[in-house]
């Protein structure tokens, strides 16, 4: 380790356990495992600051999506309109209580958490502070992202829009689409993560406020 | 550049662990195989995963056991002019397939039959190669079992297109659709699959690479 370069980093393939250096990588670049073809890092990216208002917006859209009528249902003059939070009190409260948590958690909680965990990290970024509770909360950020289904979810009201559109006419409330465009920013937030440049940060930033002692095997 | 092609007869080129290195998982930093925490982030390191190909059989079986109920029971039950029909979730799909809307009947087909099941073979298949320490498409295997990470959370569509039905389909006395049980227990698949692929390290292929045969 001791023939670091400024630029080019060492790096292990998590898949594969392969040593490989990567080269300082530009806008739009990619650097793959030799040995079992993962992507190991790609160049382009948004800065701190970006990221940071894409977490906000994402997180506001969240918010505004749960209390407005979100989705419809007239059949033959009766029209019923309900919000994403009311629908999730009727089926936890007339029909099957765990369905209504376990999509709870996976449609809002885990999101909203992933989304204060990531704002909190890139804030501290934009000010070039140290932050001591940086690692657990990358983790959160990293690893919760596998478990936020947002996406999936949008997939499954689609499918089940078409199923019953010949039975009514569907009416898309205004949290439908702000629902939509929330995963659009979740999307580009988690997506656009690069996990060296955060550590390196970290790193930089934390030498500089204080002598910190995390470099240090305890 | 055909220098660089692998000869078969060469032997595979060291992994990080040969060369007394490994990598921290959650912050990709590179130290020396004696530290039992990383220098960076102080998370606890392990060159490999723990009881790896215990855990995924763990968790593949409870997945199998859930599969059961959750093709048997229904997932939807329909109260049409007061009287119930169950649907199950091949029950589903076939009678979309039978309406005519094929788009539909095969997502649900795929995401909540053909996923699940293929996710269980592949990760069963994965582990008993780590067992019999088969070196041979090492690459292939990997790249499946990425898929099979990217896929996982994608058959939740099922459940959410339950919830969005008991949700939509409450037309006062002429209609109405109930969950049935066997929504959870197909959660409980696709939850249980996931995390039997996080419990899977993909690693542990690769060293079969560097066992002698007996």
């Amino acid at each position: 380790m001791s023939e670091d370069s400024p630029k080019s980093h060492e790096h292990i393939c998590h898949h594969c356990d392969y040593l490989v250096e990567i080269p300082p990588l530009a806008r739009g670049e990619k650097a793959y495992c030799p040995r079992c073809k993962t992507l190991l890092r790609s160049g382009s990216r948004f800065s701190f600051e970006t990221s940071f208002y894409l977490a906000l917006t994402s997180f506001i859209l969240l918010l505004l999506s749960t209390p407005f009528p979100f989705l419809g249902f007239n059949a033959g003059g009766r029209e019923q309109i309900v919000s994403l939070w009311g629908s999730l009190i009727n089926i936890f409260e007339q029909d099957r209580p765990l369905l209504a948590i376990i999509t709870f958690l996976f449609i809002v909680v885990i999101p909203a958490i992933i989304l204060l965990c990531a704002m909190a990290l890139f804030r501290s970024f934009c000010g070039k502070k140290c932050m001591k509770n940086f690692p657990w909360l990358f983790k959160v950020v990293y690893y919760g992202g596998a478990w936020a289904m947002v996406e999936v979810f949008v997939v499954g009201i689609l499918v089940s829009l078409v199923k019953i559109s010949s039975l009514a006419i569907i009416l898309y409330g205004p949290s439908f689409y702000i629902y939509c465009l929330f995963v659009i920013t979740f999307t580009l937030t988690l997506g656009n993560l690069d996990k060296e440049l955060l550590w390196e940060a970290w790193e930089e930033f934390g030498n500089e406020n204080s002598n910190s002692t995390a470099r240090q095997p305890a | 550049m055909k220098t660089a092609t692998a000869q078969p007869d060469s032997p595979p080129k060291p992994s990080a662990v040969q060369q007394g290195l490994t990598t921290c998982r959650s912050c990709a930093e590179v130290f020396s195989i004696e530290l039992h925490k990383c220098p960076r982030c102080g998370a606890p390191v392990r060159v490999r995963k723990m009881r790896c190909v215990q855990n995924t059989v763990a968790l593949l079986i409870t997945s199998i056991i859930l599969f059961i109920p959750a093709n048997i029971l229904p997932v939807t039950v329909t109260y049409q002019f007061g009287r119930p029909s169950e649907s199950t979730i091949i029950g589903g799909v076939i009678s979309l397939w039978n309406y005519g809307d094929y788009l539909i009947a095969s997502v649900i087909f795929i995401a909540s039959v053909v996923v699940p099941l293929a996710k269980i073979l592949v990760l069963s298949y994965l582990c008993a190669s780590v067992i019999r320490q088969d070196r041979k498409s090492l690459v292939a295997k990997t790249r499946l079992f990425q898929i099979t990470e990217i896929l996982g959370k994608w058959s939740m569509i099922d459940v959410f297109v339950v919830v969005t039905l008991v949700t939509l389909v409450q037309v006062g006395s002429l209609m109405t659709i109930q969950s049935g049980p066997g929504i959870i227990a197909f959660a409980g698949v696709v939850i249980s699959t996931m995390f039997a692929a996080t419990t899977f390290d993909t690693r542990m292929l690769w060293d079969a690479q560097y066992c002698d045969d007996d």
